[in-house]
């Protein structure tokens, strides 16, 4: 019992890791339709950021996480502006994902060649603190990334929902014809909306960071997570990443002690198969463009 | 945008740009008055394998720069030779690495060295193997690669499924002796052959085998595997994991405060960032090392394997660690071998020389199997933990550095 | 007709050609022309289906690693067999399991559109690539080893060009009968507009499914020759995300307009990150990466379209 139970609690916090890790990347697909393969440099490229400002400057990477998402929105508001707006003008579908291939494959290159391909790790003071709660015990750090992510994903909620800017990203998802028609600048809304999408997986990256070695090459696994998370929550919907990222934690969680640990990876992407053949939206999801 | 980029001007710049990138290749500084041995090879400068590929790289240059810097060259057959490295990247990838090889070959180099991991060396090898030219190599341990047939193909490891006998030596001899393991490996072609070939072992001396691991190659997360821990409380946990999932379990035995007699993760603690990212953590932590700088070796080119580490941190801001010197050991053999042949066209020659190297190198003995790896004894590899922060090898006697501790400390108090 | 048979003949020249040069080249050179044929006929099965109908598979090296494996498994059972029969129970494992699991899957992957067809077919990819690992009959962790098929008498270099090369030439025939028959027009039919197509009475679940099957096995063949080539395969050698993105940057450099853009495009990416880029040992993939994308912004009807349209003025 105490095995379930455990297992359970270690699939939520791992699952809370996972929605964190998909919110950018929900956001780019539901209102802009682009599939975005720069999402998991993002992550990866905060976790570095938030290692230099640790390691170099003393700053306690959670305090890190704002300056790091000003720049990761800066850069991601110029490279959507510059080159995936031009490539999805171009007409071609796969355009913008080769485009954001492109950028991933520059961006991974200057990482590797900056910060080589050792694993890191960012391991504040508290990063060994462990809680025990009667038989099952867990770490201090993933409940405070769980924190932190929870309110990362209350706060891009609260701005989707309730600010001006929210409003007009969700109308220019729905009808970008629509929203031009009532003098909305479509092309400056798909900037911004790519620049807050990075910003959060780079937020993201800062906690992946805090509780998992990595090193420039795990982009990919953070990429792919993301797209399993919000197709099994559903796109465009925050809720659904949340909801897509605990499940899988869960799942993966499950699989790991029950069936064998060779078997999870090849699980969650059964899990991605099937949501897509047998409902595409996902559990929570309202896609914004039809699927079939 | 201020102005428009045209179609065609960018047409036009981009292809100058390919054009003048080719050119520029070609002229490269020749000129040189004695006689050259070239090496050649692929490495791993990106992709997966990029970190030791770097290390590798900068164990074979810092022997060609001693052996031409210093030395002035080698003596072979009576006059002095140049040593040259003719090494290009492969990207980590196989397709690629024998592409590039089969250039070299071509272009009649005759001796190689090694790239990194087996799926690549192992291609590799089949193509010098073809065209009858030797390579030593520290970078592929697979046993596929020594149970081909190969006559021309030398590796510094013995295979994989041996490479950690070491290790389950080293248990062996504590006191009190451990009964009861679990061993933990991953699905991928280097650490699955050596996790099942350490269980053979440890079932051959008597020892428990209480649970086995079977993890996929990427770990994201070990809760499993520590909670079967916490409830079979075995004496030693043994992972042959890489780097980063070494990490990634070690990290995750501290937090949870998982705690153990004894844990050895063979690739990780190695390298001093390991070391850092665990603190105060990675005390006691065991694993292998084919060799270190501190080995007590006589060397015939540096003089002593101290002599090389010192040279070696001079010249290189990379951090020494056993890569270095298993790639450094290659041109050792290979020069001393040239040496006793006395004339660098022969590969055929050489190849006979290497599978009946017997010596004495910065790295160890060298010293090869009829099928061309280590010789498991003599090649074997150090066991070593990290004691107060850095590591100390405590097996086998002839090398020790300081005694075991034995139990580890458990984590809650630290 | 007249035109049909130009072509026909042209080809034949052009591949008799091809087809002389390993007596000339040296080893090196012909292993990058191997390369060539190789990504050229992975980009051309690729195109079989993304060219005609405007479905982008992002998984196609499913079926390279299915053909692969399925070879290497194969021809464990035929280890004594003579090389001919060798030979052939690859080809026709790598082109049968693979072709078998694209109809298998062809009915429920291909009701999706867009965006979720892609992200599906890698969702494919990912699954095969972990079965394979995952369960140790495949042997795709700790890899399996190929034998050498290649006759005693000729270079192993070669024998590999020239098959290559004549896979190759068959792929590029088959995708040329069907861009001219009856099927080769409903697929673009489907391309313009499915449902309309639908409407008007365009077997479309069909046609995808046949357009869709002949792409995967035909990979799955080519996925098997691979291998040979390579001796030794583990998942990731075959099982590679990379392996998907070339042929769609091989197709779209080339032009996704026609047959020979995925050829063109193949050679061009082939020639130069074999051969300029060899030496710019670090930042190759940054390069590589701008090259995408400088080739998507400025060329986006690939190689074959900027020449359609010097020629149009």
């Amino acid at each position: 019992m105490t095995t379930l139970l455990q297992t359970l609690i270690n699939g939520l916090l791992y699952g809370g890791i996972l929605s964190i890790a998909a919110v950018g990347f929900s956001l780019i697909f539901g209102v802009m339709n682009v599939i975005n393969l720069t999402h998991g440099i993002f992550v990866v490229g905060g976790a570095y950021g938030a290692l230099i400002a640790w390691s170099v400057l003393g700053i306690d990477p959670l305090l890190s996480i704002p300056p790091l998402m000003l720049i990761a929105f800066a850069v991601g508001w110029i490279l959507q502006r510059a080159v995936i707006q031009p490539a999805v003008e171009r007409g071609n579908p796969v355009a913008a994902l080769l485009v954001t291939f492109g950028f991933t494959l520059v961006a991974l290159n200057l990482l590797t060649v900056f910060f080589s391909s050792s694993v890191r790790s960012i391991s504040p003071s508290y990063s060994f603190i462990n809680l025990r709660l009667g038989e099952v015990s867990f770490d201090l750090v993933r409940l405070i990334a769980f924190g932190c992510g929870l309110a990362l994903i209350a706060i891009l909620g609260s701005f989707m929902r309730f600010s001006r800017w929210g409003r007009i990203i969700r109308a220019t998802a729905l009808s970008e014809l629509g929203a031009r028609l009532c003098g909305v600048d479509a092309r400056g809304v798909y900037a911004v909306t790519f620049a807050v999408g990075s910003a959060f997986a780079a937020a993201s990256g800062v906690l992946i960071g805090m509780m998992l070695p990595f090193t420039p090459a795990e982009e990919v696994t953070w990429t792919v997570y993301a797209f399993i998370v919000v197709t099994l929550g559903g796109v465009g919907s925050l809720g659904g990443a949340m909801l897509g990222g605990v499940l899988l934690g869960l799942v993966s969680a499950l699989t790991q002690t029950y069936l064998g640990g060779v078997f999870t990876n090849m699980v969650m992407f059964l899990i991605l198969l099937g949501t897509l053949l047998l409902r595409p939206n996902g559990i929570l999801g309202s896609a914004f463009k039809a699927s079939r | 945008m201020a102005y428009r980029i045209t179609r065609r001007g960018s047409i036009k710049a981009f292809s100058a740009a390919v054009g003048m990138a080719a050119l520029g290749r070609g002229g490269k500084a020749a000129a040189q008055s004695q006689p050259v041995v070239t090496f050649g090879g692929t490495i791993p400068f990106s992709g997966r394998w990029a970190e030791i590929g770097q290390s590798v790289h900068a164990g074979y240059q810092t022997v060609v720069k001693y052996v031409n810097e210093v030395q002035g060259g080698v003596d072979i057959g009576g006059k002095r030779h140049r040593l040259e490295l003719k090494l290009v990247d492969d990207a980590s990838d196989p397709q690629r690495a024998t592409t590039l090889l089969q250039k070299q070959i071509d272009d009649d180099v005759q001796f190689f060295l090694g790239s990194y991991s087996t799926p690549i060396i192992l291609p590799q090898a089949a193509l010098t193997e073809r065209a009858r030219r030797p390579m030593v190599q520290a970078g592929g341990g697979g046993d596929p690669i020594f149970t081909q047939g190969y006559k021309f193909v030398f590796g510094m490891y013995p295979r994989a499924s041996r490479s950690a006998f070491p290790a389950v030596d080293a248990f062996e001899a504590l006191s009190p002796k451990p009964k009861t393991f679990t061993v933990v490996y991953t699905n991928d072609p280097f650490s699955k052959p050596q996790g099942l070939g350490v269980i053979e072992r440890l079932k051959e001396k008597g020892l428990q085998v209480v649970k086995t691991f079977e993890l996929p190659a990427q770990l994201q997360d070990v809760s499993a595997v520590l909670t079967s821990v916490r409830e079979d409380q075995p004496d030693v946990v043994m992972c042959l994991t890489s780097d980063q999932n070494s990490l990634l379990i070690a990290r995750q035995m501290a937090q949870s405060r998982t705690d153990v007699k004894m844990l050895f993760t063979s690739l990780g603690p190695q390298a001093a960032s390991f070391r850092e990212a665990l603190g105060k953590y990675a005390d006691g932590i065991t694993c292998i090392s084919t060799w270190s700088p501190t080995f007590p070796y006589s060397d015939p080119i540096f003089g002593s394997t101290a002599k090389f580490a010192e040279y070696y941190r001079a010249n290189n801001t990379l951090p020494l660690i056993y890569h270095q010197g298993t790639a450094a050991a290659c041109i050792v053999a290979y020069v001393s071998v040239l040496q006793q042949v006395g004339r660098i066209d022969n590969p055929i020659a050489v190849r006979d020389a290497l599978a009946k190297l017997d010596i004495e190198s910065l790295y160890g003995r060298i010293k090869f199997t009829p099928e061309g790896d280590g010789d498991p004894v003599l090649m074997g590899s150090a066991v070593t933990q990290v004691q107060g922060g850095d590591i100390k090898v405590i097996s086998p006697e002839r090398l020790r550095e300081a005694p075991p501790i034995w139990p580890i400390e458990p984590w809650s108090k630290r | 007709m007249n035109r049909n048979l130009l072509i026909i003949l042209a080809a034949l020249v052009l591949i008799a050609l091809a087809a002389t040069l390993p007596f000339f080249l040296k080893a090196f050179y012909i292993r990058v022309g191997l390369s060539i044929f190789l990504s050229a006929g992975f980009a051309v099965c690729w195109w079989m289906l993304a060219g005609f109908t405007a479905y982008y598979s992002f998984g196609h090296t499913a079926f390279v690693g299915v053909g692969a494996f399925a070879a290497a498994l194969a021809l464990r059972g035929v280890a004594d067999a003579g090389l001919v029969l060798q030979l052939t129970v690859a080809l026709i494992a790598g082109l049968g399991v693979a072709g078998g699991i694209a109809a298998a899957i062809a009915w429920p992957i291909l009701r999706l559109r867009g965006h979720y067809f892609t992200i599906a077919m890698l969702a494919v990819a990912l699954v095969l690539g972990e079965a394979v690992s995952a369960f140790p009959v495949f042997g795709g962790s700790a890899g399996l080893s190929l034998p050498n098929l290649a006759p005693m008498s000729v270079r192993v270099e070669a024998f590999f060009y020239w098959l290559a090369l004549g896979l190759l030439a068959l792929v590029m025939a088959i995708a040329w009968a069907i861009s001219r028959s009856r099927l080769g027009y409903g697929l673009a039919a489907i391309r313009e507009d499915e449902d309309a197509a639908q409407m008007l009475g365009v077997p479309t679940t069909r046609f995808k499914a046949i357009a869709f099957v002949l792409s995967g096995g035909l990979t799955g063949a080519l996925g098997a020759v691979y291998a040979l080539n390579l001796g030794y395969i583990t998942t990731d050698s075959v099982f590679r995300g990379s392996l998907s993105l070339e042929m769609i940057v091989n197709s779209l450099v080339g032009g996704m307009g026609s047959l020979l853009g995925p050829v063109i495009g193949a050679a061009v990416m082939t020639a130069v990150t074999k051969l300029l880029l060899a030496d710019l040992l670090e930042y190759h993939l940054a390069i590589t990466g701008v090259l995408i994308v400088a080739v998507v912004l400025v060329a986006p009807d690939g190689i074959a379209g900027l020449w359609r349209r010097r020629t149009r003025r």
